[in-house]
């Protein structure tokens, strides 16, 4: 069983052949400025979390040298899993080999550690996975298949292990397969398990047994209601057929400076993507990570059978300045994070050149620079940091310090370097904002699609802005507040509110101060326009636009940039025309006494709240800051209720028909409207099917 | 065990046909790994060499039993064997590797019904069978290879001065069973192998160049990459793979190769291998001992027909996929690969590097273009782009001034005022309708860019202060029809008949991705009618230099078209470069080689190899063919990670800085096809790039006109490069100062002697 994975792995036959190979290569592949991947980062203004949009960005890392083991002059290295960084040293744990090759900071040799039991016989691996290094350079190895953890002394003599624990609240069937391991300063063990979702076995510091730790979330998917529905109809026979739905285990762990636990674990969860792979740990297994971050690759891709490829993230390591790397087994790629989930930087790709790989195995950071280690091409490719990382890692560090203006001019560096990198445009954001420059502030923060500190800038602008204009503010109102008592004081005496006396143009505006009595007046009246009606069609799709286009970016939906007036006119103009035609229709099964212009005029009228409501709204979200959202959303409310409340008079109005009869006509036209969209729905992708036929035709017949 | 290693060594054969995706299966083999063929002796010929053909340096010697050759240098006696010497006693190369070894011909073909890529050598299904006959030519032999797939196929020999040529005389080719179709040949694969116990090393021409050390230990660093990679080894398409064959997914990006030449060192002895005839169907192979047998070899290989596979969707998720092939092979007659002898002093990549340029000047027109005392800033302005914008609310596509005329007149002023006083600008974009313009061959001007005022302007400015100024005019890609370019009918056809798209791939996942721009390629004979009326339409502009960007680094076949294949293309678009050539000033970026001779001014030359895990370093091979006879410059430095790095590396290479700026609007480019330009504000870089030439120019000005002899890494990171007039320039790339002998080179600087 020696040699289980990687055995196939032929050694060289012929001795000399080695010695040949060491003498000439005297140097490995430097490679210097052009990657040969493409960086990028992901599109902030991505609709879809799962499916962002890549765009390109500067490089953070470039490959520096590829180290083998023939060429360190120790031989080739046997399918290695795992490294170590400690006290400036790398462990590399040579897994086929059954060795621990230790770098030193100039990526030379510094010894070779090989294992060798309590007996004195050299220990063979298994399966080794996962190596740590504690305080006093003890080594600690995991043998998945061995079901143990060796613990070692700086020499590679081993001093203990750690086996499967004696323990109930251990499931009889979970076996003992430890895949990586991390130790404390207080010299608690952590071992990650394979397939084991409890979590990691926390051990104390005589080895002991306590508990489980950190397991992952559960998270709630509908295929979890389904397989639990089906239990109760299944007998246990049929039960065994399913799938499993037990939370995914993390396969990953590495410790901070601050004793923190840094876990990862691969992206999907059943057949879909789960956020929040990447976790950092406190000691009572909470994460403090921003929640619902999503890492790793956001992007869908299937295989030829139609299944999703997902991200696999396999290794975690946090750097000495907290930047978190994982790597991506999927494609051999790097992902590096700061301590709020943020996207620094995306490097590496599969393929067969330097920075390229085949099964990328772990990520160590040695200093400013990233160590990966890949198990097939039996290889360690160093990555060293560009300017533009070195800036980027800096800028970030005195950011999240909150010394906005010192990192000022880092991110005007890294902007220079990269316009569309978002990090600097909230870097910058922040510094003008201190700056007391709010509009360029709010203007970065825009464009970073950072509302919370858009929010936050907005506030200081407006309490900014309040203090210069705040008397004149008051004058104003207390101005408008005297003449409009004056005014109503007046109307008041003057009481001629006759209904005959109301002209065309004053209507819309009595129905919607007294819709019931309103539209019954209108009804009796004739008075309704066409023309006002048309008007005021008009002005909804103009307002609608108005609305879209100048809504505040905090309450703003949509993105500005993304406006098609084409669509707004189908929501406004088009939504309109169909409600009128389904509710003609329906009326006229129904026995409803209004005509279709009629019904055109009353429903136009009725969106007289909307119009006037609307603007209100409009200038609130401008000026509402993520605090006062409430106010905002109750001013909305009234804007719908309102509307609703005029259209549902109208429609009692023009029909004559009894209240429970308008609700069910209302009903019936929403039905209706909604068989039209279906209607089309099915007609348009008919015609895309017949579309598709006919262009395959047309393909085959180009190969006869 | 047997099974398994025969398998690799048929992977790796297969290469180029692995590309496509297609899967082999064991069964294909079964008359491969047939021993009975091996020992069955078809022929009665000797197994010894005989005489064919001598000179005053070297003699030709053919074994007429199993059809090697071998060149004797008849001054030091040492023999490039086709076959290695000691073939037979290696331990690692067993059955169809052991017979790879002592063939001249390797062939890739496919069962006609099946599609199934099939694997043969020359030994096992020719000489074995008695499948060879020879008749004597002027100056060497033709050997016609009978397989027993039913293909027959002759190879010349001929005995040059200092070089042997090998010539697969493709219009000769016969295919004479319907069941097979013949789809690649790699011509002489073990030629001059280097064995376990040689030290020497092979050069391929990834990009800038590569060097691949005898035994590196790397045969098997490749392993199973998912994405249809060589299984190892190196293996590139010259001029890239075929634009017309469907590219599902990118991953990782190589350099490409660019000039069809490789070598091989061998203590004292060298090749330089330059492709002749044919190179654009050629591939470049090259594979280290420890894997499939005990020798390091480099060699061509070429396609006879082309093949590509594409998916049929009967349902929309189960996809299912077909390959096709070339109904009929390329108008080539023959593919030739000339074997050019060096030894001792020469005896080195330089060695061969002068070798080619030398093949270049003396065959190709190469001309000396440079002046002594020169050292041009290449800058790259970018006009404008079509972006969809809000008018009225309405998306409307609509130009974004990047660059205006005015502008590019601008920041020559600036660069003047800096202090850079020899500049060479390209203009991109700057066309009517400028990223979406059809193809321009009226050359109107754009009006949002200055219009024909503006540009008058900008000329008469330029032309009175001496910048070489270039217009860009992309002659192949279709965005869209309009003006008698169409995108159906005027569009190149792949092997299944339908236009060719050059899509945009996600950068995430490597597929193409549907919601990138994409255009369509122009069919090669519409490139010449277009290129015609360009050239006709110059004058008007008053402007002499003009830019073929795509024309010298993409090259395409039209299946459907008659000698329309790539070498045909190659040859049209060969043509074209003469044309511009002679009608004025044409600048090729990061060209091919068939451009070279006829470029004014080369942008963005290769200044670096793919690094592919094989090699061990790379060389400024491109660079020393061109120093001294035409100026170049390297890729963009302000679009790369380390802008240290790349100036170093120019001056290396003996290359000139190349910027890619823009004046304006510079945050405007997310959500169009060029939202790579990252970093292209000329305010931003002005300064920094004027520093630089002023550091580069008054070293690099010295040498301009001069070739570069000698070019040698002495330790990692550290790389001198000596010129004719004995200027040595040594540079220190790495972060920690060097020490040789007396000198020291501080970290990231340079000495100059």
């Amino acid at each position: 069983m020696k040699r289980l994975k990687i055995g196939s792995h032929r050694g060289f036959k012929t001795g000399f052949l080695m010695t040949a190979v060491i003498l000439l290569i005297s140097s490995q592949f430097c490679v210097s400025a052009e990657a040969p991947y493409s960086s990028y980062n992901y599109d902030v203004w991505s609709e879809d979390n799962v499916n962002a949009t890549a765009i390109p960005s500067a490089d953070g890392y470039l490959p520096e040298t590829v180290l083998y083991g023939d060429a360190l002059g120790i031989g080739s290295f046997n399918g290695p899993k795992d490294m170590f960084l400690k006290d400036n040293l790398l462990y590399v744990l040579d897994s086929g080999n059954s060795r621990i090759v230790v770098l030193n900071a100039d990526y030379k040799v510094s010894s070779v550690i090989t294992p060798v039991g309590a007996d004195g016989a050299p220990i063979t691996f298994q399966d080794a996975t996962g190596i740590f290094v504690d305080d006093d350079r003890n080594i600690f190895v995991c043998d998945t298949s061995g079901g143990r953890v060796y613990i070692l002394d700086k020499n590679g003599k081993q001093f203990s292990q750690i086996e499967r624990p004696d323990s109930d609240i251990i499931p009889d069937d979970l076996l003992f397969k430890p895949e990586k391991v991390v130790k404390d300063s207080r010299g608690n063990v952590f071992v990650a398990l394979d397939d084991c979702y409890k979590g990691a076995f926390h051990f104390d510091k005589n080895l002991n047994f306590v508990g489980f730790f950190g397991s992952e979330p559960v998270t709630f998917s509908l295929k979890m209601v389904e397989s639990k529905l089906l239990k109760i109809i299944l007998n246990k026979k049929e039960q065994d057929t399913l799938e499993r739905q037990v939370p995914t285990n993390f396969v990953s762990l590495d410790i901070d400076a601050d004793g923190f636990i840094y876990t990862c674990r691969a992206t999907e969860d059943g057949n879909r993507e789960s956020a929040g792979q990447i976790r950092k740990l406190n000691y009572y297994g909470n994460d403090v990570l921003p929640p619902n971050k999503f890492y790793g690759d956001r992007v869908r891709v299937y295989d030829n059978q139609q299944s999703y490829i997902f991200t696999k993230l396999t290794d975690v390591d946090v750097s000495d300045s907290s930047f978190i790397n994982v790597i991506d087994k999927t494609r051999g790629r790097v992902f590096q994070y700061d301590q709020n989930g943020n996207l620094l930087f995306a490097f590496g790709s599969l393929g067969k050149q330097a920075g390229t790989f085949s099964t990328v195995e772990s990520v160590e950071s040695i200093g400013d620079n990233i160590a990966v280690l890949d198990s097939k091409y039996n290889s360690i490719t160093i990555f060293a940091e560009t300017q533009f990382a070195k800036d980027v890692h800096s800028a970030v560090l005195l950011h999240n310090q909150g010394k906005y203006l010192d990192a000022m001019p880092l991110w005007q560096n890294i902007a220079k370097q990269d316009k569309y990198y978002d990090l600097a445009n909230i870097g910058l954001g922040k510094a003008y904002e201190e700056l007391g420059q709010y509009d360029k502030a709010l203007d970065s923060f825009y464009m970073a699609n950072d509302k919370e500190d858009y929010s936050d800038a907005l506030y200081a602008s407006r309490s900014d802005k309040m203090r210069a204009v705040f008397p004149a503010f008051l004058a104003v109102l207390g101005a408008l507040l005297i003449a409009g008592m004056i005014v109503s004081y007046v109307r008041r005496n003057k009481k001629t509110e006759d209904f005959a006396e109301i002209g065309r143009i004053r209507y819309p505006f009595y129905t919607m101060i007294h819709p019931i009595k309103g539209f019954d007046n209108l009804k009796n009246d004739k008075k309704g326009s066409i023309l006002y009606a048309n008007i005021l069609v008009l002005l909804f799709f103009i307002e609608s636009i108005f609305s879209k286009l100048n809504t505040g970016f905090l309450f703003n939906p949509n993105r500005v940039e993304n406006f098609n007036i084409v669509y707004t006119l189908f929501s406004t103009v088009g939504l309109f025309i169909f409600w009128v035609a389904a509710n003609w229709a329906v009326s006229t099964l129904l026995d409803g006494e209004g005509k279709f212009g009629e019904i055109w005029i009353f429903s136009a009228y009725s969106l007289m709240p909307y119009l006037i409501c609307n603007i209100v709204v409009i200038l609130l979200s401008n000026f509402l800051v993520n605090d006062e959202q409430s106010f905002y959303k109750v001013a909305v409310f009234i804007l719908y209720a309102w509307t609703a409340l005029c259209l549902f008079a109208a429609i009692n109005a023009v029909h004559q028909f009894t209240v429970s009869k308008t609700i069910l006509i209302i009903l019936f036209t929403l039905v209706i409207i909604f068989l039209i969209i279906l209607l089309v729905a099915i007609v348009y992708s008919m015609f895309a099917q017949l579309a598709d036929f006919i262009s395959s035709i047309i393909g085959e017949l180009k190969l006869r | 065990m047997k099974k398994t290693r025969l398998k690799i060594g048929i992977l790796l054969m297969a290469v180029p046909l692995l590309f496509s995706g297609i899967s082999m299966r064991p069964e294909d083999f079964a008359g491969v790994s047939s021993r009975t063929a091996f020992l069955s002796t078809g022929s009665s010929e000797p197994d010894t060499f005989v005489p064919v053909k001598e000179n005053d340096h070297y003699a030709l010697q053919i074994n007429k039993k199993s059809g090697a050759v071998k060149v004797i240098d008849k001054e030091t006696k040492f023999e490039w064997n086709s076959t290695p010497a000691d073939y037979e006693s290696d331990k690692i190369a067993e059955d169809s590797n052991k017979m790879a070894l002592d063939s001249q011909l390797l062939l890739t073909y496919a069962n006609s019904k099946t599609s199934a890529i099939q694997y043969t050598t020359s030994k096992l299904s020719s000489a074995n069978k008695g499948g060879l006959s020879f008749s004597a030519t002027a100056n060497g032999i033709v050997v016609t290879y009978t397989f027993r797939e039913g293909f027959v196929i002759p190879v010349e020999y001929e005995l040059g001065d200092s070089s042997l040529t090998a010539s697969i005389l493709a219009d000769q080719i016969q295919e004479n069973d319907g069941n097979s179709t013949l789809c690649s040949i790699a011509l002489l694969p073990y030629f001059g192998a280097g064995g376990v116990s040689d030290s020497g090393y092979m050069f391929v021409p990834d990009g800038s160049g590569a060097i691949i050390n005898f035994n590196n230990n790397k045969s098997d660093i490749a392993g199973d990459v998912d994405n249809n990679f060589i299984q190892n080894g190196f293996s590139q398409y010259v001029y890239g793979r075929d634009e017309a064959i469907s590219q599902k997914a990118r991953t990782s990006t190589a350099e490409g190769v660019k000039m069809p030449v490789f070598g091989l060192k061998n203590a004292d002895n060298a090749f330089c291998a330059m492709i002749t005839s044919g190179e654009s169907r050629g591939l470049i192979n090259a594979s280290v001992a420890g894997k499939n047998s005990s020798y390091n070899n480099v060699y061509s290989e070429f396609i006879y027909k082309d093949m590509d596979t594409f998916t049929v969707k009967s349902k929309s998720y189960d996809a299912q996929i077909l390959t096709l092939f070339e109904k009929s092979p390329a108008e080539v007659d023959k593919y030739s690969v000339r074997y050019q002898f060096l030894k001792k002093e020469n005896a080195n990549y330089t060695g061969m590097a002068l070798a080619y340029q030398n093949y270049l000047v003396s065959e190709k027109g190469l001309k000396k273009r440079t002046q002594s005392g020169e050292y041009p800033l290449y800058i790259q302005l970018f006009g404008g782009v079509k972006k969809k914008q809000l008018f009225l609310g309405f998306p409307i596509s609509r130009t974004i001034p990047l660059t205006k005329y005015d502008d590019v007149a601008g920041i020559a002023e600036q660069l003047k005022e800096s202090g850079v006083t020899d500049l060479v600008c390209r203009y991109d974009e700057w066309m009517k309708d400028t990223s979406s313009s059809p193809i321009p061959v009226d050359l109107k001007t754009e009006g949002t860019l200055g219009g024909d005022a503006g540009f008058k302007r900008m000329t008469d400015y330029l032309n009175q202060n001496g910048v070489r100024m270039y217009l860009d005019v992309n002659l192949t890609d279709i965005v869209k029809s309009r003006r008698g370019y169409s995108r159906g009918s005027d569009s190149t056809k792949s092997i299944q008949r339908s236009p060719c798209v050059l899509y945009g791939y996600n950068l995430a996942s490597g597929r193409t991705d549907p919601n990138l721009q994409t255009s369509i390629l122009l069919t090669p004979k519409k490139v010449v009618t277009a290129a015609q009326t360009v050239l006709g339409n110059l004058p008007k502009r008053g402007v002499t230099g003009v830019s073929l960007s795509t024309l010298g680094k993409n090259l395409y076949s039209d299946f459907t078209v008659e000698g329309a294949e790539r070498p045909s293309a190659e040859q049209m678009y060969e043509d074209i470069f003469n044309q511009f050539d002679d009608g004025g000033k044409v600048m090729a970026e990061s060209p091919n080689s068939y451009a070279i001779p006829y470029a004014s001014d080369i942008l963005s030359a290769p200044s670096e190899s793919s690094g592919f895990l094989v090699e061990d370093y790379e060389v400024p091979f491109y660079q020393i063919v061109l120093h001294g006879y035409v100026d170049y410059s390297t890729p963009p430095v302000n679009q790369y990670g380390d802008y240290r790095d790349i100036v170093l590396k120019a001056l290396e290479t003996g290359s000139s800085l190349n910027f890619l700026w823009a004046a304006r609007n510079t945050d405007k480019l997310q959500d169009t096809p060029y939202n790579s330009y990252i970093s292209i504000d000329c305010s931003d870089w002005l300064n920094q790039a004027a520093d630089s030439y002023r550091e580069l120019e008054p070293i690099l000005s010295r040498v301009s006109d001069q070739r570069i002899v000698g070019s040698e890494m002495l330790q990692q990171g550290v790389y001198e490069t000596v010129y004719e007039n004995g200027t040595k320039i040594t540079v220190n790339e790495n972060d920690y100062p060097v020490h040789f002998g007396s000198q020291t080179i501080d970290q990231q600087s340079y000495s100059v002697q």
